[in-house]
C-alpha cells in the first residue's frame, strides 16, 4: 500500500517537475537568446560610439591645447594648410593641421628618476612644447596604412617636415577639413607664420567622414589658449 | 526512484544556475556601459567647472586692469598702481579653500602674481645658485636658453643633446613655460617637483613653513609687468637716443645735471642699478628719481621683474645681495604695500651694492597673473593652471595648461577637502 501511494505521487511529481522544467527551459531559452542579442548590440553600439567620442576626444586633446609662445613666434605655430605646409590656392579647405601645444601629463613614475640621461632612455622627452601633425597623408613613410595619421615630436624644433614619433589616430577616417573662426568669419586657411601679429584661431571646425558611414561628421573645437573673441577678431589682411 | 527525483532536482537547479548567470552578465555589462558614460559626461562637466573658475579668476582681475587705465588718465585720482596681495585677485578662492558651488559643478580657485615668482628666462647665474640647483644644472639651464653655440664647462649645447637616446636641439631661445626645464641636462621630474637640499655652494633660498624649497612652488616662465611709473604714466628710457640731461631734470625727475650728464652720455645701460654705482648718485633725490621714473628698454613691458609687494620669503631670498634681515624688513612692510620702488630705501641696510642690485630685479607692479582651478563634478576632478596677461586694460588668458600630474590638491598646498563654500548657483 506504501509502495503503491509512492508510486502514484511520483508520477503527479514527475508531471509537475515536467510541467515546471518545460516553463523554466522556455523562459531560460528566451532569457538567453534576447540576453545574448542584447549584449551583443549593446557592445557593438558601444564600440561604434566609443571609437566616434575616442576620435573627437584625441582630436580635442590635441587642437584644445595648441599653443603660441608669449613671445617668439619662430619656435612655436598653428598652420592649417592643404597639404603639409603648402598655403593653398584659396578656395578648398584645409585638410593638414601642424600647430604645437603644451601640457604634456607626466606619469608618476617620472618623478622616481634622478638621472636625466635614464629619464631621457627610458621616458622619452616630456614638458615644454610638443609639435603635432593632423593629416590624411603621413609625414613619413605610411608603410600601407591608411586612416588619419598624428605626428607628435617633442621637443618642438620649428621644422614640422621630420622627425617626431607618427602614428595611424583613426583608420576609417576617410576625409577630413578644417575650417579656422577669426572672430568674424571662417577661414579656410591659417598660418601664424605669415601673420603680423601672430594668433590662434578661437576654434577650429573639423568636418570628417567614417568609412562606414556616408555622411559627414561635423565637430567643433575651442581653442582655449587663442585670445581671439567677437569684440577681438583677427584684422582680415593678417590672414595669407 | 530515489537517484530520479534526486536528479531531476539537481536539473532543475541547474537550469536556474545558467539563468541567474545570464541575467548577471547582461546587468554587468550594462552597468559597466553606463559607468563609462557617466564618467565621461562628468569629466566633461569638471571640465566645464574648471573653465568657469578661469572666468571667475578673470573678472576678479578686471579691477587691476581698470586700476591700471584709472591711473594712466588720472580719472579716479590714483595714485599707484602698485599690485599687492591685500587686493581684491589675492584672495578670491581663499587660496583654493572655498568650494564655489555652481549648479552640480564646484570648482576651487587660486590666484598667483607671476611676477611673485622667479622668471626662468631672466634669472641671473647668481640668482639661480641660491636655488637649490646643481652648479651643472645652472650652466645647462642658461646655455639652453642662451643663442651662443659654446657650451660653458659644466653646461651642454648641441652636441650633447644630439647624442641623446631621444635626440633633439638645444633651445637657443627663452623657455615658453616651466616644464620646458625638463628638457635641460641635469633636469628630472623629481628637481622640479620634489623637495631638494641641492645646492652649488651659496645659501639655499628657505622652502615653504622652514621646510625644503620645491623649485615648481618658485619658477615661472612668463613674468610681465608695466614699464611704467607708479601713477601709470611712462618711464624715461635713458637709453634712448632722444634722452638728454636736461629729459632727466625735468620734474619730478631731480637729478644734478653732472650726473644727468653722465646718465645721458651713455646708452648702453644694462639696467637701473647701474645708474645708481655712479659716483654722487647715492643722495635721496637721485636715488628716488631712478628707482621711479628711469627704465633701460623702450618695451611697454618688462620681463621677469620682481614684485616687492607680493614675493614669498623664498623668492625675496633668491635676490643677489639681500641679507636675511633685509628679506625679513620687505616681507614686514608688505602689508603696508610698496607703491613706488623707491621705498626700498627705507630697509634698514639697503644702500649700495644690495640697493643696485634690487634696483635691476624689483618692481611694484605686475601684469602677468597665474591661475590655478580644479573643477569637480561627481567623482571627476579636472585641474588646469591659466596665465592671465593684462593686454590693453583687458585681462586676457593666454595661456591654459594641463598640470603635470593628475592631482595638483598636495602640490598646490590646498587641502583635500573645503571648509567654506560660496555659491553661485544652487545645485539641483
Amino acid at each position: 500500500m506504501s509502495n503503491r501511494r509512492q508510486r502514484g505521487l511520483t508520477l503527479i511529481e514527475v508531471l509537475v517537475v515536467v510541467a515546471i522544467t518545460g516553463l523554466l527551459t522556455v523562459y531560460a531559452a528566451q532569457a538567453l537568446i534576447s540576453g545574448a542579442d542584447y549584449e551583443r548590440r549593446i557592445r557593438e553600439a558601444s564600440s561604434r560610439q566609443r571609437s566616434d567620442v575616442e576620435l573627437e576626444n584625441d582630436l580635442r586633446t590635441f587642437v584644445e591645447s595648441a599653443f603660441l609662445s608669449l613671445e617668439n613666434t619662430q619656435t612655436t605655430f598653428f598652420v592649417g594648410s592643404e597639404g603639409l605646409l603648402n598655403q593653398g590656392e584659396g578656395g578648398s579647405n584645409a585638410d593638414t593641421l601642424t600647430f604645437t601645444r603644451v601640457g604634456t601629463r607626466l606619469s608618476s613614475d617620472a618623478l622616481d628618476y634622478d638621472d636625466f640621461e635614464l629619464a631621457n632612455e627610458e621616458l622619452g622627452t616630456v614638458g615644454g612644447t610638443e609639435e603635432v601633425t593632423i593629416s590624411l597623408s603621413p609625414t613619413g613613410s605610411a608603410s600601407g596604412k591608411t586612416g588619419l595619421f598624428v605626428r607628435q615630436q617633442n621637443p618642438a624644433d620649428g621644422d614640422p617636415s621630420q622627425g617626431g614619433i607618427e602614428r595611424v589616430l583613426n583608420a576609417t577616417v576617410t576625409s577630413i577639413s578644417y575650417e579656422f573662426w577669426d572672430g568674424a568669419v571662417w577661414q579656410t586657411v591659417w598660418d601664424t607664420r605669415t601673420q603680423g601679429n601672430a594668433r590662434l584661431p578661437a576654434a577650429v571646425r573639423i568636418t570628417y567622414r567614417l568609412s562606414n558611414s556616408e555622411t559627414d561628421r561635423i565637430v567643433t573645437l575651442r581653442l582655449r589658449n587663442s585670445d581671439v573673441t567677437q569684440d577681438n577678431p583677427v584684422e582680415q589682411e593678417q590672414i595669407g | 526512484m530515489r537517484r530520479n527525483r534526486g536528479s531531476i532536482f539537481i536539473f532543475a537547479l541547474g537550469v536556474m544556475v545558467v539563468l541567474i548567470g545570464v541575467l548577471a552578465s547582461t546587468v554587468a555589462t550594462q552597468r559597466a556601459f553606463a559607468q563609462q558614460v557617466t564618467q565621461e559626461s562628468e569629466v566633461i562637466e569638471a571640465r566645464i567647472a574648471a573653465y568657469a573658475g578661469i572666468e571667475r579668476a578673470r573678472q576678479t582681475l578686471q579691477e587691476v586692469a581698470d586700476l591700471t587705465s584709472d591711473a594712466g588718465t588720472g580719472t579716479t585720482g590714483q595714485t599707484s598702481t602698485a599690485i599687492t596681495l591685500n587686493d581684491t585677485w589675492a584672495t578670491v578662492g581663499n587660496n583654493g579653500d572655498e568650494n564655489f558651488v555652481l549648479g552640480g559643478s564646484t570648482f576651487r580657485i587660486q590666484v598667483l602674481d607671476a611676477c611673485g615668482l622667479i622668471d626662468i628666462n631672466s634669472a641671473s647665474e647668481q640668482q639661480l645658485q641660491r636655488l637649490p640647483l646643481a652648479q651643472d644644472q645652472i650652466e645647462s639651464l642658461l646655455d639652453f636658453r642662451e643663442g651662443s653655440f659654446d657650451p660653458r664647462a659644466l653646461g651642454a649645447k648641441d652636441t650633447y643633446y644630439n647624442n641623446l637616446n631621444t635626440p633633439y636641439n638645444t633651445k637657443l631661445a627663452r623657455f615658453d613655460t616651466v616644464d620646458e626645464l625638463l628638457h635641460v641636462k641635469g633636469f628630472t621630474a623629481q628637481t622640479l617637483y620634489e623637495p631638494s637640499e641641492t645646492t652649488s655652494g651659496s645659501d639655499l633660498v628657505p622652502g615653504r613653513n622652514g621646510g625644503l624649497p620645491v623649485l615648481y612652488d618658485l619658477l615661472t616662465a612668463n613674468a610681465y609687468s608695466p614699464n611704467s611709473r607708479p601713477d601709470g604714466t611712462a618711464r624715461v628710457n635713458i637709453n634712448a637716443q632722444g634722452t638728454t640731461a636736461q629729459t632727466l631734470q625735468q620734474p619730478p625727475i631731480s637729478i644734478p645735471v653732472n650726473i644727468a650728464i653722465q646718465i645721458a652720455a651713455r646708452k648702453n645701460w644694462g639696467g637701473i642699478g647701474e645708474v645708481l654705482a655712479l659716483p654722487g648718485a647715492q643722495t635721496d633725490d637721485v636715488q628716488r628719481s631712478v628707482l621711479d621714473y628711469l627704465t633701460t628698454n623702450g618695451a611697454t613691458r618688462l620681463t621677469g621683474k620682481i614684485n616687492l609687494n607680493t614675493a614669498s620669503e623664498s623668492v625675496l631670498s633668491s635676490v643677489p645681495d639681500l641679507t636675511p634681515d633685509m628679506v625679513q624688513a620687505i616681507l614686514q612692510r608688505q602689508s603696508q604695500t610698496f607703491t613706488t620702488l623707491s621705498e626700498l630705501t627705507s630697509i634698514p641696510g639697503m644702500t649700495g651694492q644690495a640697493l643696485q642690485s634690487a634696483a635691476n630685479v624689483f618692481t611694484v607692479q605686475s601684469q602677468t597673473f597665474l591661475v590655478r582651478v580644479i573643477g569637480r563634478h561627481g567623482s571627476q576632478r579636472y585641474g588646469v593652471e591659466a596665465i592671465i596677461e593684462i593686454r590693453n586694460n583687458i585681462p586676457t588668458v593666454v595661456a591654459i595648461q594641463s598640470p603635470p600630474f593628475t592631482d595638483m590638491r598636495s602640490r598646490w598646498y590646498w587641502q583635500d577637502e573645503t571648509t567654506t563654500e560660496v555659491v553661485l548657483k544652487e545645485a539641483q
